[in-house]
């Protein structure tokens, strides 16, 4: 067949193109120079404020939490050097309040200057009152609030991921971090919201990837309810961090929402497969359980709703000039190496569920330790 | 149809028309664009779920200004009397050719600077057209399918370059294509649903649901004590979403050698499309869970009877939307009231319908239409 001949054409030369490679590793925060702010956090002792405060410090930000003072304002985490914990604990500053107190609340702030707020803790509306009450308005300094919301806010619905422009529960146990956006919205502030999806990394609080290490370090089966199915999505805490970070005196976050979390979703099964990867440990067994035929009594079962939950992060992605920088096993490897897998956790291990699962299916109660 | 014997022509460099500008963006694949009227071949398939491809991509790039044949595969004399084919007669401008695209003696009169293959599977069905096409035309366009990719036990959203199944005939093709050094861009869609379709995706749920009987909905392969409500997701995408992307390729010399997912940001799980389409009816719908291993209708990510696999099939389309300023128009929930009218005004509700394949599942779940 004279090929050259089917379509009897010209003859095109073949421009040489240059080959952009689909590369999936992406440019994290640039480090944009934005002139130093005073910043307020409330909070900041827990988790996310712990990395957030570092990075701003080292940005050159003068940083001040805001904490009742039970818990030392700095202590030196896996990720520090002593040098720069040096550095950070001598530059980071502290008032020493009960955010819950909103009369003091205003006195402390009131004149006080700050021009960014990182709201980490706040719940209800009438927690970020006081703050804009004395930092707003007549004289008032603030040039952003930024909060700490939750994808947990979404409605549930059967087309996913959630987007931004979705609708919300105002009856989902969320409802304070709804209102308080609302009060945001309304206030006139320049305010953004992101809403994390399930956080984790080293330090965290909540059990999501410790339950899964117990198990795995226990050389136990993990317990998922359902067909384990569900798709979910975790978002390491350093890239949320970025992400706060990426706010500051960004037009693109003025007045908007964004949804914050890793860029791949994960099944409950997957998640299990994960954390075991992560840990270098051999594939978990998984055994599915339905959980209408148990009572947990107020033990919980698993760390995670059960059903879809994930957020779309393309919008961050694209206004805020962010995107994550850990994968799931990577991040996890991460939590692992630097907490859970060194002997820590927050919640020690507690197997009475997974045992009375275990037994109502039938399959004995093992260990390989 | 005789090969056509035309002298030959050297194409020039960028050919602008009168209509043609550059379009200058930022430092990104997008600044490549150049505005022209291209002469674009499509080369559409005879059957399945992407027959209606060619005619939507036809009239996107006709409205665009470009030339536009349609190389159909296939008998003119069975085929034009069905959808989606017995609708290229009323698009105005539109050149149809039937023959087979790997018969030389059925080619069109070139030259063409866009080819598009819509019809190729493997190499056999494909490489007669990559090696007339070689050399000739600007941009190879290769719809091949996000089927290819490997199902991955952790993660269940598709990326591009995420690795796909080395028996996939489209991965044998984009490897010659590579070799042979076209000028090529991948797509890859997922399931695609709208008008003038050859093959049912939503339907099978109306047929069900508008004739009062019960909807069986496979569940991952799991013992039936575990059967779960949350069930498996999908991307489904509107045919002119797919259409417009594929579209936007004539002029963009910045898509050459890249692979891109074709779909909807949004997935639904099944029992959301049946949820949807009752509601679209004013009908509650019957949902049955099975599990087609139990049944016996099938396993490994098939149930006989059910028109999508029985897994997770989902993937990203952000790249798409980052590079080629793409975005979807549709989405599947919003676009089912419309669908559900397209059925019913088609008079498909007193159609005979074989549920053979629902009657044996329904009975060995023990219950009764």
């Amino acid at each position: 067949m004279k090929q050259a001949k089917a379509f009897a054409g010209a003859r095109v030369q073949p421009k040489a193109v240059r080959c952009i490679t689909n590369g999936r590793a992406r440019l994290a925060v640039s480090c944009q120079a934005v002139e130093p702010k005073k910043i307020l956090m409330m909070g900041g002792t827990r988790f996310i404020g712990l990395y957030l405060a570092r990075q701003l410090v080292e940005a050159g930000h003068e940083v001040t939490l805001y904490t009742r003072g039970k818990k030392a304002i700095t202590s030196q985490i896996a990720d520090d050097t002593d040098w720069g914990y040096k550095k950070f604990a001598s530059s980071v500053k502290h008032i020493a309040g009960d955010r819950q107190d909103f009369d003091d609340v205003r006195r402390k702030l009131s004149g006080s200057g700050f021009q960014v707020v990182f709201d980490i803790n706040g719940r209800e509306a009438v927690e970020a009152e006081p703050l804009l009450d004395s930092l707003t308005g007549r004289g008032g300094s603030l040039e952003q609030y930024i909060y700490c919301s939750s994808a947990g806010v979404y409605l549930k619905s059967d087309q996913m991921p959630h987007r931004e422009e979705d609708a919300v529960d105002f009856k989902s146990r969320h409802k304070g971090k709804l209102e308080t956006e609302d009060l945001l919205q309304r206030s006139g502030v320049n305010y953004t919201s992101i809403r994390p999806v399930y956080i984790y990394g080293p330090l965290n609080y909540n059990p999501v990837e410790e339950f899964f290490f117990h198990r795995i370090k226990a050389g136990r089966p993990i317990c998922v309810p359902g067909s384990g199915m569900q798709v979910t999505q975790l978002g390491h805490v350093k890239d949320l961090a970025d992400a706060f970070q990426a706010c500051i005196g960004n037009p693109n976050a003025a007045r908007q929402v964004f949804n914050i979390s890793g860029e791949r979703y994960v099944t409950f099964d997957g998640l299990a497969r994960a954390c075991a990867k992560a840990a270098g440990a051999p594939e978990p067994e998984i055994i599915h359980f339905n959980a209408k035929d148990f009572d947990f009594g107020k033990k919980k079962a698993f760390p995670m709703r059960d059903q879809h939950f994930y957020a779309s992060i393309d919008k961050a992605q694209a206004l805020l000039g962010w995107s994550p920088k850990y994968g799931l096993i990577d991040g996890l490897k991460d939590s692992y190496d630097k907490d859970f897998g060194l002997g820590m956790c927050r919640k020690p291990a507690d197997f009475e569920v997974d045992d009375m699962i275990l037994s109502k299916l039938g399959k004995r109660s093992y260990s390989y330790a | 149809m005789a090969l056509a014997q035309l002298g030959s022509r050297r194409a020039a460099g960028v050919r602008v028309s009168a209509r043609g500008h550059a379009v200058r963006g930022a430092a990104s694949r997008r600044s490549a664009v150049v505005v022209r009227a291209d002469k674009c071949l499509i080369v559409n398939t005879k059957g399945g779920g992407h027959a209606f491809i060619g005619l939507h991509l036809a009239k996107e790039l006709l409205a665009k200004g470009h030339d536009v044949t349609i190389f159909n595969d296939g008998d003119q004399a069975k085929l034009s009397a069905k959808a989606p084919f017995k609708e290229y007669g009323s698009v105005r401008g539109l050149k149809v050719h039937w023959g087979s695209p790997v018969d030389y003696s059925t080619y069109p009169e070139g030259p063409f600077d866009v080819v598009y293959d819509n019809n190729g599977k493997d190499l056999d069905s494909c490489k007669p057209l990559i090696d007339a096409a070689k050399g000739m035309c600007k941009h190879y366009v290769f719809v091949a399918s996000a089927g290819a990719y490997k199902a991955n036990n952790i993660e269940p959203m598709h990326f591009e370059g995420d690795e796909r199944k080395s028996s996939a005939g489209h991965v044998t093709v984009e490897k010659y294509l590579e070799a042979e050094g076209l000028p090529y861009t991948v797509f890859q869609p997922l399931y695609i649903y709208g008008p003038h379709t050859a093959k049912d995706c939503e339907q099978w749920f109306v047929d069900r649901i508008i004739r009062d009987r019960p909807v069986p909905i496979p569940t991952p392969g799991v013992q039936l004590v575990t059967l779960s409500h949350m069930l498996l997701l999908v991307t489904l995408s509107h045919v002119e979403d797919v259409a417009s992307m594929l579209a936007a390729v004539p002029g963009n010399s910045a898509a050459i050698r890249q692979h891109y997912n074709i779909c909807s940001d949004r997935q639904i799980s099944f029992t959301g499309i049946a949820k949807a389409v009752g509601k679209a009816l004013g009908k509650e719908p019957r949902i049955v869970l099975y599990s087609p291993e139990e049944v016996g209708t099938g396993k490994s990510g098939k149930a006989e009877g059910f028109p999508f696999r029985t897994i997770h099939f989902c993937a990203s389309s952000d790249k798409a939307k980052r590079e080629l300023g793409w975005k979807p128009k549709h989405t599947f929930l919003e676009d089912v009231p419309a669908l559900v009218r397209d059925y019913t005004a088609a008079g498909r509700q007193h159609k005979d319908v074989d549920f053979s394949v629902d009657d044996k599942i329904l009975s060995a779940m023990r219950v009764y239409a």
